[in-house]
């Protein structure tokens, strides 16, 4: 005899009624929920309320509720403003960059024989390297005198003296974008070549077929297979690269001036150098604010893909 | 059924994993039958590869004289040490006693997070035997806040072997800002390009204002006095201009932390770097070929050129000890304090080893074998005595990058100097009228 398997019912008999057993799921999953709820909430909330209070480290005793004026201070301080700037120029070039040679780069590890596949793996090292010690290798190959960035440079002929790179604004945000764009490009060499992989090659075939060259196969056919999973890797980069810190930190401190820092260096240096606690907190909101809008943004994307 | 059991699984499993981490937890710090005393000491001696085993024999010492004291050692990095200190205080975790940059010290106490330690520190020590220069530095609103560990006033170290090849006479180095100025400029004709004039830290850090300091006040600027701010003065345009001439004439590297221009210093490369007493155990570490005699041979040491009106200035760089209020072993953490201030075997197993001033006079006296060289003379009898603080009180981080920014801004850009330290004014007028 097969015994039944006992579902929770309400008893009837004897005028009682039994609450129904919490769902075993439920429990389960409680625990992850209480700590993620600790750990992401409780930061986003406590730092909504310290931005509405003027608040220094240095000065405890003196927190006074100041409502919005932190958020008013952001409009008038110009290095929020360059901060942001930063930001923007970082991420922009960072990405459109990383983009262009990770599909090159693809499509030439996708053309490569079988004997090179443990390319693939050797090209990966970059994006395995921490991003501490990937930004202190390029402070040292930027560095004015030791630098082999000027060595090169120089004995190719194109400078005649050597560049102090991490000390002049417009090379310090050069010099820090290529050392980002070398950590990030294996990424986006990885997504495409699964994405290249995932094109069928009867659909290849038959545009050669059709006489279409190699270019127009690419553009034509590669490229719109590569499309989705471009937008996808682009977005999530913008959001990695919004939060960049250890690469720049470490190469530049922010420097020379502010021409290097982002908007989260600056949060970094009020809170923690300042000890600005509630401006630091108004300008984090704003952050996360922007940041969320990118992540609706890919989330939306990706439902969308999955749809197609 | 199934419930039941699920549910007294769940339950077995929660009261191991409670009962597992209550364990740990309840661990303490002293074992209550002989009321030993475990104190936490924070520190950067022992985060860095060349104080290290010194600092590790120190306190062993002191293990050993006071078998009831533990000391457990924090190593953190120097420049990560106020913040860490600063939150660790703030969020309720603050060690017993910790090694401080003595500039730090009034962000701390105006935190409320020290202890004021007139009323702890030994009577003889406090009035008659701490170096009351160094002493002083610790105050905040009219009392004491930290312990003299180490003395490090800046001191104006000159290169004799390119003093000579530059055709300056190498026993008469600058005394004052426009003999230095001319000592340069001449150096700088003569001397390879390779060669740098004069070490200067240019980085946005607190510790940079500090090396620059005093010859901002030599060359008659104070950008700011307690309330008082005057970032464009003409003096400190005077100073912004000449700065800028340093690093665009090629007389020394922008963006350098002052520590980078030692190991330029051990290759006979450097001719005036400002710096502490420790630049010579520093540079002779890096060249091992230099003994004593070979080392004084090529430099000498004095004060910073003075100021038009003959004024000295030293800026300070001490090492203090705070002991926190949250401390439950004050007693216990002031005597490892005086211990490392003022005993026999710090002054033998530190501050001998890493080449270092003591914090008392008596100490100073009392051991010549220790600190009767050539450069520590110098230092207590002609920097010590000029060392000016920082008239800046609890905003010194946000004033020095105001400051130090403004600097960068000078020298990396061609922007009008006047303007560059208009803007300067106005953040730290702000900042000073907390806006």
């Amino acid at each position: 005899m097969v015994s039944k398997p006992s579902i929770p019912q309400q008893s009837v008999g004897k005028g009682k009624w039994h609450k129904p057993h919490l769902p075993l799921p439920f429990i389960l999953i409680f625990p992850s929920i209480l700590v993620l709820s600790i750990v992401i909430l409780y930061p986003l909330i406590s730092s909504g309320v310290l931005s509405l209070f003027h608040y220094e480290l240095t000065n405890p005793d003196d927190m006074k509720f100041t409502f919005l004026k932190n958020y008013q201070m952001m409009f008038h301080d110009d290095t929020f403003w360059a901060s942001l700037k930063n930001t923007l120029f970082f991420t922009g070039f960072s990405v459109v960059i990383s983009l262009v040679i990770g599909l090159w780069g693809a499509i030439v590890v996708d053309q490569l024989p079988e004997k090179f596949s443990g390319l693939r793996g050797f090209l990966l090292l970059p994006w395995v390297i921490p991003g501490v010690i990937v930004g202190f290798l390029f402070m040292l190959m930027f560095d004015v005198e030791i630098g082999v960035a000027n060595v090169i440079l120089q004995n190719a002929g194109i400078i005649k003296k050597f560049l102090p790179w991490l000390m002049q604004a417009q090379l310090a945000m050069i010099a820090v974008i290529i050392a980002n764009i070398w950590n990030q490009v294996p990424f986006y060499i990885l997504m495409f070549s699964a994405g290249l992989k995932s094109i069928p090659m009867d659909v290849k075939e038959a545009a050669i077929c059709e006489g279409a060259s190699r270019w127009q196969e690419f553009r034509h056919v590669t490229l719109p297979y590569l499309k989705g999973i471009m937008v996808i890797t682009s977005l999530l980069m913008v959001i990695r690269n919004f939060n960049n810190f250890p690469i720049i930190y470490t190469m530049t401190g922010g420097g020379p001036v502010y021409s290097t820092t982002t908007l989260v260096i600056y949060i970094f240096r009020l809170a923690f150098e300042q000890f600005n606690i509630g401006y630091a907190s108004a300008i984090g909101i704003v952050w996360c604010i922007v940041l969320l809008a990118i992540s609706m943004i890919y989330v939306k994307i990706l439902y969308k893909q999955d749809e197609l | 059924m199934f419930g039941k059991k699920t549910f007294g699984v769940i339950a077995a499993l929660m009261v191991c994993t409670l009962s597992l981490t209550g364990c740990g937890s309840s661990k303490t710090t002293g074992d209550t039958a002989t009321q030993k005393e475990e104190i936490t000491f924070v520190n950067w001696a022992s985060a860095e590869e060349s104080s290290r085993p010194y600092i590790n024999k120190v306190i062993e010492d002191f293990q050993t004289q006071n078998p009831n004291i533990t000391v457990k050692s924090v190593p953190i990095a120097i420049s990560d040490i106020a913040n860490q200190l600063t939150i660790m205080t703030m969020g309720g975790n603050a060690p017993d006693i910790a090694q401080i940059n003595v500039n730090e010290g009034v962000t701390l106490a105006s935190m409320g997070g020290i202890l004021e330690t007139d009323s702890l520190v030994s009577k003889d020590l406090a009035t008659d035997s701490y170096f009351k220069k160094s002493w002083d530095l610790g105050l905040y609103k009219d009392k004491h806040y930290g312990i003299p560990w180490i003395p490090q006033p800046q001191g104006f170290w000159y290169n004799k072997v390119l003093m000579k090849q530059a055709g300056l006479d190498p026993n008469k180095p600058p005394k004052t800002v426009v003999e230095l100025k001319a000592a340069l400029d001449q150096a700088r004709k003569n001397l390879p390009s390779e060669d740098l004039m004069i070490g200067l830290d240019t980085t946005i850090r607190t510790i940079g204002l500090d090396q620059e300091w005093p010859l901002i006040r030599s060359f008659g600027a104070l950008p700011v006095d307690g309330t008082k701010v005057a970032a464009n003065s003409p003096q400190m345009i005077e100073y912004a201009t000449w700065l800028r001439k340093m690093v665009k004439g090629g007389y020394t590297l922008p963006g350098k932390k002052f520590g980078e221009f030692r190991p330029i210093a051990a290759q006979n490369h450097l001719l005036f770097m400002i710096d502490e007493p420790q630049f010579k155990g520093i540079v002779q570490s890096l060249d091992k070929t230099l003994t004593d005699d070979k080392f004084y041979e090529q430099w000498g040491v004095t004060s910073v050129p003075a100021a038009a009106d003959g004024k000295i200035y030293s800026a300070p760089d001490d090492h203090h000890l705070v002991l926190f209020k949250a401390s439950k072993h004050q007693a216990s953490a002031m005597k490892f304090a005086e211990f490392l201030a003022n005993s026999e075997s710090a002054f033998k197993d530190y501050n001998a080893k890493i080449g270092v001033l003591p914090a008392t006079e008596s100490g100073f006296k009392k051991y010549p074998d220790i600190f009767g060289d050539a450069t520590r003379k110098t230092y207590v009898t002609d920097i010590l005595p000029n060392v000016v603080p920082l008239p800046v009180g609890p905003n010194l981080a946000k004033v020095s990058t105001v400051i130090m920014a403004g600097m960068q801004e000078v020298i990396t850009t061609d922007k009008a100097i006047p303007a560059i330290l208009d803007s300067v004014q106005t953040k730290l007028e702000g900042i000073i009228n907390g806006q």
